[in-house]
């Protein structure tokens, strides 16, 4: 008899997959910045089917890319410069991204299984990530700022 | 002389035999033979079905296995090739409904207990891999299957020092056990100690050589091991943080004003110029040192 519930079946409905490989993250960070690393943090989470526990994490770190970009438009010397701190910022969400599927990523490595193929993903989070933070820029000018 | 002809009990005894040595050509000739004879016979159909899995022709064995639980519903060696099967699929659910129904059977079964844990760890249920690997180690503190699914749970789940130990222990119980040592390469490779890693994974290719696996991560550690690839070392052991903490410091240095302040204005182009260089290499070396070293 089993008083400890273990025995109930716990893949009954749709059913984790892998996710999207570090490199990924890194590779998006490096071209959009934040916001395609959060597009690509949804994308995993919706594998591992837990986006409504993180779609509020994920939110809240498009809303602080959005106002960074906003400040960093005010107050930065040059696009370039832009640029780096955008790819900065970006990498230390990738970093954050990372701790939070951490375990996945460890079970993946210890278990042998396979991410899968990035390509496609991380093409439609570049283009998401960087129309998100032209609109904010455009937002940004139109509001004479 | 002509062979005495063998009974079908002693005919699979013979067959499993041969399989425990792996010696599949002789194992299949015999119980080719023994089929013309017994074609029904549920001792020499699991012998069969094991050589089939093992082989890795699951279509086959899961052919035999319909037979073998048409013969006999319960039989605990189809159910449980079976629940493997599936789970080598990547069909983890019906895996998982199998497991349960064995276990339900078979509750004090420390092994059933262990491949569900795995199945759970495959599915990313942490929590619960957690919990089954528990009991399985209750049941049969000393299961091989046991501890291993133990200390992949602890590779996970726990920090290095707790894994350190399960490790220990494993090898302590089963020194000689592939499983042992390829958790052992694992832990190494965790810390940073490839070269050893490396070492340890060319003595099990040598007692396990058709294992494709052991002699991908033989060329991968060949490769990262490689004296040429010494100046990725932070890549390597650090991986992606490692990276990125030397785009920051190339940032810093050309952006910053600190050349500036050391009177160093004029490194900045000869700095810029050798992390090209440095980028560049990362790039292109490593899959150019894996085709020489293949």
């Amino acid at each position: 008899m089993d008083d400890t519930g273990l025995l109930k079946p716990s893949l009954d409905g749709a059913q984790s997959q892998t996710i999207y490989s570090v490199g990924a993250l890194i590779a998006t960070a490096f071209f959009a910045g934040g916001s395609a690393v959060l597009v690509m943090a949804a994308l995993n989470s919706h594998r591992l089917n837990r986006l409504s526990r993180d779609i509020v994490w994920i939110l809240g770190g498009l809303l602080l890319c959005g106002a960074l970009l906003w400040v960093g438009y005010l107050w930065a010397d040059d696009a370039r410069t832009m640029r780096i701190a955008n790819r900065a910022l970006g990498f230390l969400l990738a970093g954050g991204v990372y701790l939070v599927f951490r375990p996945y990523y460890r079970s993946m490595s210890v278990m042998g299984r396979e991410p899968p193929s990035p390509y496609l993903k991380v093409v439609l989070a570049l283009l998401a990530g960087t129309a998100f933070n032209v609109a904010v820029v455009a937002l940004a000018v139109a509001s004479g700022a | 002389m002509e062979d005495t002809p063998l009974s079908a009990e002693e005919a699979a005894i013979q067959a499993s035999e041969l399989i425990d040595r792996n010696r599949f050509d002789h194992a299949r000739a015999l119980l080719g033979k023994s089929f013309t004879q017994y074609p029904d016979d549920i001792e020499l159909l699991a012998c069969a079905m094991r050589l089939e899995w093992l082989e890795d022709c699951l279509d086959e064995s899961k052919e035999i296995i319909g037979k073998l639980l048409e013969l006999d519903p319960q039989h605990y060696g189809a159910r449980y090739v079976l629940a493997n099967i599936f789970m080598e699929e990547e069909d983890y659910s019906a895996s998982e409904k199998e497991l349960i129904s064995l276990l339900q059977d078979y509750p004090e079964d420390a092994v059933l207990y262990a491949i569900y844990a795995r199945v759970m760890l495959l599915t990313f249920n942490f929590e619960k891999a957690e919990k089954l690997a528990h009991e399985a180690l209750r049941r049969e503190p000393e299961s091989e299957g046991a501890l291993q699914v133990a200390t992949l749970s602890s590779f996970v789940n726990e920090p290095k020092a707790a894994t350190a130990d399960r490790v220990g222990a494993l090898i302590e119980r089963y020194p000689d056990q592939y499983g042992t040592a390829v958790l052992l390469v694992q832990t190494l490779i965790d810390r940073g100690r490839e070269r050893e890693a490396y070492q340890l994974t060319c003595e099990l290719i040598r007692s396990n050589p058709n294992d494709e696996h052991l002699v991908e991560l033989a060329n991968a550690l060949k490769l990262s091991t490689h004296w040429s690839m010494r100046p990725l070392w932070p890549m390597q052991r650090f991986g992606w943080a490692g990276s990125i903490a030397i785009w920051g410091v190339i940032v810093v240095l050309l952006r910053g004003n600190v050349l500036d302040s050391l009177n160093l204005a004029q490194l900045q182009v000869p700095i810029a110029m050798v992390f090209v260089v440095y980028v560049i290499y990362s790039w292109v070396w490593p899959p150019i040192l894996g085709k020489i070293l293949k």
